[in-house]
C-alpha cells in the first residue's frame, strides 16, 4: 500500500525548550534563520533586526525584513516560552500592505518548510533532491524528492 | 524496490506527501516517522487529507518505475 497525504504547516520551535534548553538552541532556529535570509534575498529586501512602526517608533525583533514595499519591515519573533513564531508588522495608512506582509508570511514559512523536509529525509537515510518552479503570476513551488 | 518520498510545498506553505513504492503498510510507519522528525525539527505538520492508493494507481506506479529502469540498463 502507498498513499498520498496532505497537511497545512505552522512552525513552532518546541524541541529545545522541551528539553530545558533555550528556544535558541533549537534545531528549528537555524532553519528560520536560513528561512528569513532566503526570502528576504527572494523579495530583494534585507534583513535587521528592527521594525518601524506607523509613528517611526522601532520595535527590536529576532529577525525583520524590509523591502522597497514594505520599508516598515515585518518582524518575525519566537516566543521564549512557547516556542510560537509570531509576525509583528504596523500596515496602518498603507494601502496593499497587508498583501506584501502575507506573501513574506507565506515565503518565509514555504522556505522552512523546504528545508524542514529536505533535513528530515536526509535524516532518514533517503537521497535528497530539491526543484523549484516559479510561478508565472508570482510565487513558487517546491518539490523535495527523496529516494531510499 | 526503490522507495520515494515526493513532498510539494506549495505558496502558503501546505505540504503534500506522495509515498511511492512502500510494500504493505510500511508507508504509514515511514509517514509517523518523517511527521515526528518534522516536528522536532519546529514544522508541526497538521494532516488535512490522507488517501490510500488504490491497486490500479499502484500497478501504473510500478509498471512507470519498471520502464525508468529498463531506460536505465539501455543507457
Amino acid at each position: 500500500m502507498s498513499l498520498i497525504s496532505s497537511y497545512k504547516t505552522d512552525i513552532r520551535l518546541t524541541q529545545a525548550l522541551s528539553e530545558g534548553k533555550s528556544v535558541e538552541e533549537d534545531p528549528g532556529w537555524d532553519i528560520l534563520h536560513e528561512a528569513v535570509w532566503a526570502a528576504a534575498d527572494e523579495f530583494t529586501g534585507e534583513v535587521s533586526h528592527s521594525v518601524k512602526d506607523f509613528y517611526g517608533r522601532t520595535f527590536y525583533a529576532d529577525w525583520a525584513i524590509s523591502t522597497p514595499e514594505i520599508p516598515r519591515g515585518i518582524g518575525i519573533n519566537v516566543d521564549r516560552k512557547t516556542g510560537q513564531v509570531m509576525f509583528v508588522y504596523d500596515s496602518y495608512g498603507l494601502e496593499g500592505y497587508e498583501r506584501r506582509i502575507q506573501e513574506i508570511k507565506d515565503r518565509v514559512l514555504q522556505n522552512y518548510s523546504a528545508i524542514a523536509v529536505s533535513k528530515a529525509l536526509s535524516l532518514l537515510n533517503y537521497e535528497v533532491d530539491v526543484v523549484e518552479e516559479k510561478h508565472a503570476t508570482g510565487g513558487k513551488k517546491v518539490i523535495v524528492t527523496g529516494v531510499l | 524496490m526503490t522507495r520515494t518520498i515526493r513532498v510539494e510545498i506549495s505558496k502558503n506553505g501546505r505540504i503534500e506527501v506522495d509515498f511511492l513504492g512502500f510494500p504493505g503498510e510500511t508507508c504509514l510507519d515511514e509517514e509517523e516517522n518523517l511527521t515526528g522528525i518534522l516536528k522536532s525539527l519546529g514544522l508541526w505538520a497538521v494532516p488535512i487529507t490522507i488517501d490510500r492508493k488504490d491497486t490500479e494507481r499502484i500497478r501504473r506506479e510500478l509498471g512507470a518505475e519498471e520502464e525508468r529502469r529498463k531506460e536505465v540498463k539501455a543507457e
